[in-house]
């Protein structure tokens, strides 16, 4: 009966053991079959638990037991596992006669391991040992693993070193294999997988500390362990972060380099590396390497469905390390594009750029992606900020009839959201942007609208007077300045302005002198040079820092044949530095010689040059 | 209210093994059934079953692609695509006779997606979206399906999983209405996809696809923020069992702002299970574009969002919610209505709502209410593509025993409205209006200004061309009938006046029109004074002069004086041409240039009388050939010149300066001469008798001198001091001329023997003498040319009788011959090239002229 029983939950266990792996082997593994195995297996557990326990029976109900750990792990249904695991020890402890009154499941690992110590069924222990190890590894419980490791070598407590790794490499498990007994994953194949993923973790966790050396110092030690490639790239890039971080650039480069040449599907590193570069302002290297992370991204998600070859317990289940998710993660294609422009566009790349904002704005009407989940400060903005920056880009790239179709579609979109009024109380604000939730954000959204609606008149008036519309550059400029003139500031004083609040503040305090030098400008092509006057001067209270509109205002005086003031203004400008300050605003509301003005600054020197030539020899 | 009458139209039946999961779709001709367990083709053409498709599972859901493949959700099993059983199929005559329906089993290989969580799913585009239930998650999951040709390369790719934490929902009415309906719909989340309007990823036919729906672009961004609008991402609407309205972006990635990782999120809660989610026109315009979105609850709770003005907060989406009679079995929308089933009875509810803004104290516009359509226990419908604007609506349905049904309601008449345009965008909207009119005017402006110019300048062209072809055909005519009056024409008469103490000649031209047409501005006379034999006074310039007057208008019938001088004391020098003519300058016709009229009368310059490119002259009195315009005024000029002094003595110092002056400044004039130069000329008496009337006639006592006071006096009629000429007694006129020298000017009646062939002729000598050459050559000059113009005038109609007797011609002839030789001998020198001002060459040139004008031929 015993043996006829034996035979046929052998039988079973072994038929569920395969149905898996050939479910597992075939391409995008159906996850009900899993599920199915999963539940037969638990079954059939529950079976063998039903009867009392034997020690003939043992072997097999150990074996099933580690099938049904391993395929939950798989699952990732953790939930029941270390009860399961317990009670499995504790039917073991039964099968032997040996009573222990704690459930702790050290004290009974403890008690289990000693009992069986001399024991055939010792091998079968320790893969249920490997499945507990796992189990804390998932859940991070670094010190329960110490402790259970330091049992099963029996070193004497007085021994103890919290060096881990020293345990790790005394450790021997026995591999004995029962060829009639299919198990899921050989034991040996888990035990290669667990000592390098504990380390890891260790590093890990020492980065979460902060302290980068001692991971570097664990990552290093990895890296020498076999391991499969994926998890050999993810080592190597996790060194390259820690020397990174550790400020040796040179040496992390290497190590993303080496995690490339074991795994090009590490993306990680390509990615990382590019920060580097970016550290480095070795910008062609930057964008390169964005450039190669990008089309491997296409062509991955492309490939994603073809081959993807899971290993049973994969690494990724037993390194659920946040710290590791967001050193790993790459962020998304468009993501990926959106910084290429950037950086394009502040080196002066325009065409690329052009080229880069045109497949983002294409890829964000087109493609469907699933929010990756990054490090907070790298997302993409808003799609009106996207947009607003493909015509800055564009403006710049002297495309004028694509920035004012680009310009248009944001204006459409957000002109309707735009509040008569909008009255932005600085003392109450300091609130608002601290809080969090709907109330903040209503207002700070209606805020941003009226700065896109003006920023993109902006964009428009400067396109149309680059074409030299200038009518319609001073009705966009105007247009632009009526937003803007819709928020009213309260400002009650006693406010200290250093604070991000006030960014936006600020923003929209520069996008006002802009538009209003840029209709300046436009009334001065007019001849309207009155009005030009008066918008330059109010201009320069908004923004005092700006050469161009001095250079401006020069231009007017000059033309108003009030040849004193313009040279007062021209040595102004002269002396005062160009302050550098647009490091905070946005991309679309810098200035860059070509964008700001519109007549010829040279011709302007040199009329300078030569009034001062003449009044030198007046004088 | 008038119930409405509609007209039910019975198809067939069918029976039903499950009621709670039936569905109703229609993809063109054929009508897809999905009664509970199975799925049914049925072809609306020939009325009756074309196929069975019988599924493991009971079917719960069902989707038709633009490929026509037919999607299935099996319960507890996941999703199947079979292609549409009719295509393989050829339509042969076989077939037709054909009557049983196909069966086909589908099998287990055909399954698409395994997943036996899925409750619902959506298919809109290539996109496939499902809706799981897990513990205490719903789970969203986003799949691309690329179709193959056939049903079995079709594979999915999974592009995104989105969660929303599920609320168990306990509200005490569900078992009841489940009870009732006796199924377990309740539990089914409504899927519908949400397009922008106007939008480039849109699909263009949306009536193929149930649950996809377009919504105008101002709601969309105030539902769904201003990023979704913006890359016109399709918003998938997830009504969950509990109430909640869930709505995920498609296209737009993760909202920036941390925290806010889940794209999920919830729009409204219903409150209780949704039953239908769609859009609506739902407004008094008449427009196209649904402009509300509608969710009506199973228990009868309606949801309507429109954008709304929220007066000085720019649009604000209005949530207006009302209740109906529940429970709502199913719904659809046409229009602006929407019909819906409680099991007992189809109604029909028109959303209508106001476009006004929804102040606060103002009470809510009253819910509309539902009118019965009287047709009772339909548990699904689809509206039929029909033309949703004209026509009667006709829905598909699907009674509760299995009938199914074609609805047919009369469609009331909409009364046009025209689309108002909400006030914020008013503003903006007039002001660019204004703007654009502003442009247009500027524009506009501008452009009629050149128009005009263009068109002035051509009324001006047209009447100078007028002008010239009345004066060019008045030359023709002129040219035969002489005494032809000119349309325009210009008559000079000179006077003598002082200017500064010295005596000028003026020249007064009066340009007279009588033409028909005004000379206007662009009009200019123009004098060009020339003198006629410069050359003899070698010391003078030759100099011409060109006067133009430009006037600004001349009518016709009116004239025009110029006054001009010709000449002071001894720098003038007679006699002189004067050339009138007209000149029309094209420059004047406008600022702009006109290379192509400038153009084309340069070439025609043969035809049109031009001078310069750029102008078109008319000469008024002309041209060498035909002197009978200009010749009074050269004669007169002359004369008057000369008979003018004894009326006025001059000034004795002046005289005498002048005289001192002219000495010094007439080298060649061989100054102390003690005869004076004279020259002759002979007329006959006959020829001139036309003219000075029968002796003693014009001279009254004019004794012996008759003939020849006459003739002189008629020699000198017409100048300055004609007045006068009555007082000539004597045959003999000295005058003073204006450089200093005196002329004399004497007829002499004389009688020539040897001339005629009949015997004495009688004939007039003028003799004139003076101490200038000048003054000999030009009253000479004036002499010869007032008796041309009268042998001119004259000599047509009387022929000279005179016979002439041979030898006086032939004596004529060889004085003539040997002058000519003289003559000739002495311009050998200057042909040679050796100076002609040299004394000798003058002297020999002075003595050959004197002696052809002291002998003379006698002009009959």
């Amino acid at each position: 009966m015993d043996a006829y029983l034996l035979e046929k939950w052998t039988q079973a266990n072994n038929s569920f053991v395969k149905e898996w792996k050939v479910t597992d082997g075939r391409i995008g593994g159906n996850h009900g079959v899993k599920e199915k195995c999963h539940k037969g297996t638990l079954k059939l557990l529950q079976k063998i638990q039903g009867v009392p326990a034997v020690i003939e029976l043992i072997q097999l109900e150990l074996a099933v037991a580690y099938n049904t750990l391993v395929f939950s792990l798989n699952l990732s249904s953790l939930s029941d596992v270390q009860q399961s695991l317990t009670y499995t020890l504790l039917r073991a402890l039964e099968a032997v006669d040996c009573q222990t009154s704690s459930m702790d499941p050290i004290v009974l690992w403890c008690v289990t391991l000693k009992s069986f110590s001399n024991t055939s069924h010792l091998s079968c222990l320790h893969s249920l040992l490997c499945v507990q190890w796992a189990l804390w590894l998932a859940s991070c419980q670094m010190q329960s693993i110490r402790h259970l490791l330091r049992d099963v070598t029996q070193e004497e407590v007085t021994a103890s070193s919290q060096d881990l790794r020293t345990v790790i490499q005394k450790l021997s498990l026995s591999e004995k294999e029962n060829s009639n007994l299919l198990v899921a994953v050989t034991a040996r194949e888990f035990k290669d997988l667990l000592p390098i993923c504990t380390i890891l973790l260790e590093g890990l966790e020492n980065i979460t500390q902060e302290n980068y050396s001692a991971a570097l110092v664990a990552f290093l030690q990895a890296a020498s362990l076999p391991a499969p490639r994926t998890l050999l790239a993810q080592v190597h890039t996790l060194t390259g972060f820690a020397f990174a971080k550790l400020d040796q650039p040179q040496s992390a480069l290497q190590s993303y380099r080496k995690a490339m040449e074991v795994d090009f599907g590490c993306h990680s590193a390509l990615y990382q590396s590019a920060l580097v570069y970016r550290q480095l302002k070795n910008t062609q290297a930057e964008i390169e390497a964005l450039r190669l992370l990008h089309s491997a991204l296409v062509q991955h998600t492309e490939e994603q469905t073809v081959n993807t070859r899971v290993m049973i317990i994969s690494p990724d289940v037993l390194l659920s390390s946040k710290c590791k998710d967001s050193i790993m993660a790459v962020p998304s294609p468009q993501l990926i594009l959106h910084s290429l422009a950037c950086t394009c566009v502040l080196e002066d790349r325009i065409l690329e750029a052009v080229e880069l904002y045109l497949d983002l704005m294409s890829s964000l009407q087109s493609d469907i992606t699933q929010p990756v989940c990054t490090e907070a400060d790298v997302s993409l903005p808003r799609v009106p900020v996207v947009y607003l920056e493909a015509a800055f880009t564009l403006l710049r790239a002297k495309r004028m009839w694509d920035v004012i179709t680009v310009c248009e579609e944001v204006i459409t979109k957000t002109m309707n959201l735009i509040p008569e009024r909008l009255v932005l109380d600085l003392s109450e604000e300091h609130l608002l942007f601290s809080m969090e939730g709907p109330s903040k954000s209503l207002k700070h959204e209606r805020l941003e609208y009226v700065l896109w609606a003006a920023a993109a008149h902006y964009l428009q008036g400067l396109a149309y007077c680059k074409m030299k519309d200038t009518k319609e550059s001073v009705a966009n400029f105007t247009r632009s300045l009526n937003w803007l003139a819709k928020v009213s500031i309260k400002s009650t004083g006693t406010l200290v302005g250093d604070q991000g609040d006030c960014e936006v503040v600020k923003t929209l305090q520069r996008l006002r002198g802009l538009a209003l030098a840029g209709r300046g400008v436009s009334f001065m092509e007019r001849g309207q040079l009155k009005e030009a006057l008066r918008d330059l001067k109010l201009s320069l209270q908004s923004i005092t820092e700006l050469q161009m509109i001095k250079f401006g205002l020069v231009e007017v005086y000059r033309r108003l044949g009030r040849q004193e003031e313009a040279i007062v203004c021209w040595r102004e400008s002269q002396s005062s530095s160009e302050a550098v300050s647009s490091g905070n605003l946005p991309l679309y509301l810098q200035t860059f010689p070509e964008v700001s003005l519109c007549f010829d600054i040279n011709y302007l020197k040199k009329a300078m040059e030569d009034t001062f030539q003449r009044r030198g020899v007046f004088t | 209210m008038e119930p409405i009458r509609c007209s039910v139209e019975s198809w067939a039946q069918f029976g039903l093994s499950n009621r709670a999961n039936v569905k109703l779709l229609l993809a063109g001709t054929e009508v897809l059934l999905c009664t509970g367990g199975d799925v049914l083709v049925f072809s609306s053409k020939n009325k009756r079953l074309s196929a069975v498709l019988q599924f493991d599972t009971p079917v719960t859901h069902l989707a038709l692609s633009e490929r026509r493949h037919i999607y299935a959700a099996c319960e507890k099993d996941g999703i199947y695509c079979v292609s549409s059983p009719h295509q393989p199929r050829l339509p042969s005559p076989l077939a037709v006779e054909d009557q049983n329906p196909i069966i086909q089993r589908v099998a287990g290989e055909s399954i698409l997606l395994k997943d036996e969580t899925i409750v619902s799913f959506l298919l809109a585009g290539d996109l496939i979206i499902t809706v799981s239930q897990g513990e205490a998650m719903w789970t969203l999951s986003l799949y691309k399906v690329s179709e193959g040709s056939s049903s079995k390369a079709s594979n999915l790719r999974k592009l995104a999983e989105h969660r929303v934490p599920a609320i168990k929902a306990a509200q005490p009415h569900h078992k009841s209405v489940e009870d009732e309906d006796g199924g377990a719909t309740i539990g089914r989340p409504v899927l519908s996809c949400i397009y922008p309007s106007g939008g480039s990823s849109s699909p263009s036919e949306l009536s193929g696809s149930p649950g996809c729906f377009l919504l105008e672009p101002a709601l969309f961004t105030l539902l769904f923020g201003v990023d979704a609008a913006l890359v016109g991402s399709p918003v998938v609407l997830c009504g969950l069992p509990d109430g909640r309205l869930c709505y995920l972006p498609l296209l737009v990635p993760g909202v920036s702002s941390s925290g806010q990782r889940t794209a999920l999120r919830v729009l409204h809660s219903l409150e209780q299970p949704v039953a239908f989610i769609g859009t609506s026109v739902a407004m008094e315009t008449g427009g196209r574009v649904p402009r509300s979105l509608v969710a009506i609850g199973r228990l009868g709770r309606v949801l309507l969002l429109t954008a709304n003005d929220g007066g000085g907060e720019g649009k604000v989406a209005r949530f207006s919610e009302f209740s109906i009679r529940g429970p709502v079995v199913c719904a659809c929308v046409n229009g602006s209505h929407v019909y819906y089933s409680t099991a007992t009875d189809l109604l029909s509810l028109k959303l209508n709502v106001t476009s006004s803004s929804d102040q606060p104290g103002q009470p809510e516009s009253p819910s509309p209410t539902p009118v019965s359509l009287n047709v009772c226990r339909v548990i699904a419908m689809t509206t039929t593509s029909s033309d949703p604007t004209g026509g009667a609506v006709e829905l598909l349905a699907l009674s509760l025993q299995g009938r199914l049904q074609k609805i047919r309601l009369p469609q009331e008449v909409d009364v046009g409205s025209v689309p108002r345009l909400p006030a914020s965008l008013a503003g903006q909207r007039v002001k660019d209006l204004l703007a654009g009119i502003g442009n247009v005017w500027e524009r506009a402006s501008a452009l009629k200004s050149i128009v005009q110019n263009k068109n002035d300048s051509l009324r001006r062209l047209n009447q100078a061309l007028n002008i010239c072809s009345m004066m060019l055909s008045n030359q023709k005519v002129e040219d035969q009938a002489r005494d032809h009056q000119q349309p325009i024409s210009c008559r000079g008469v000179t006077s003598w006046s002082c200017v500064l103490q010295e005596d000028s000649l003026m020249l007064t031209c009066t340009l007279e029109n009588s033409g028909a047409f005004a000379l206007e501005h662009g009009w200019s006379l123009c004098v060009h004074v020339y003198p006629v034999s410069g050359s003899l006074t070698t010391g003078r310039a030759n100099h011409s002069r060109t006067y133009t007057f430009p006037f600004q208008k001349l009518d016709s019938g009116h004239k025009l004086n110029v006054t001009l001088p010709l000449g002071t004391g001894h720098s003038l020098s007679l006699p002189l041409t004067v050339d009138c003519s007209l000149i029309f300058s094209l420059r004047s016709l406008g600022s702009l240039e006109e290379p192509k009229l400038s153009e084309n009368t340069g070439s025609q310059s043969s035809s049109v009388p031009t001078q310069h490119s750029n102008c078109i002259c008319l000469p008024l009195n002309h041209t060498s050939c035909r002197p009978a315009g200009r010749c009074p005024l050269d004669a007169t000029t002359s004369l008057s010149s000369v008979s003018k002094q004894p009326s006025s003595p001059p000034d004795p110092v002046h005289a005498f300066l002048s005289s001192r002056r002219a000495e010094r400044g007439d080298p060649a004039d061989p100054g102390q001469r003690s005869t004076p130069y004279s020259a002759t000329v002979k007329v006959s008496a006959e020829l001139l008798r036309g003219v000075i009337g029968a002796p003693g006639a014009g001279g009254g006592g004019a004794g012996v001198h008759g003939v020849s006071v006459s003739a002189l006096r008629w020699l000198l009629s017409g100048s300055a001091g004609s007045d006068r000429l009555e007082a000539l007694q004597t045959p003999t006129v000295t005058g003073l001329c204006p450089t200093g020298y005196t002329a004399r000017m004497t007829v002499k009646e004389v009688t020539l023997s040897d001339a005629s062939v009949d015997g004495a002729l009688s004939a007039l000598e003028v003799q004139i003498d003076s101490f200038s050459v000048a003054t000999v050559c030009g009253l000479h000059y004036a002499v010869i040319r007032r008796i041309q113009h009268l042998l001119t005038s004259s000599t047509r109609g009387q022929e000279s009788r005179v016979q002439l007797r041979e030898e006086s011609l032939r004596q004529a002839m060889q004085r003539a011959e040997t002058l000519h030789k003289a003559l000739q001998a002495a311009l050998v020198p200057t042909a040679l090239g050796v100076s002609p001002n040299s004394s000798r060459t003058s002297h020999r040139l002075l003595s050959i002229y004197q002696q052809l004008r002291e002998n003379p031929l006698l002009i009959l």
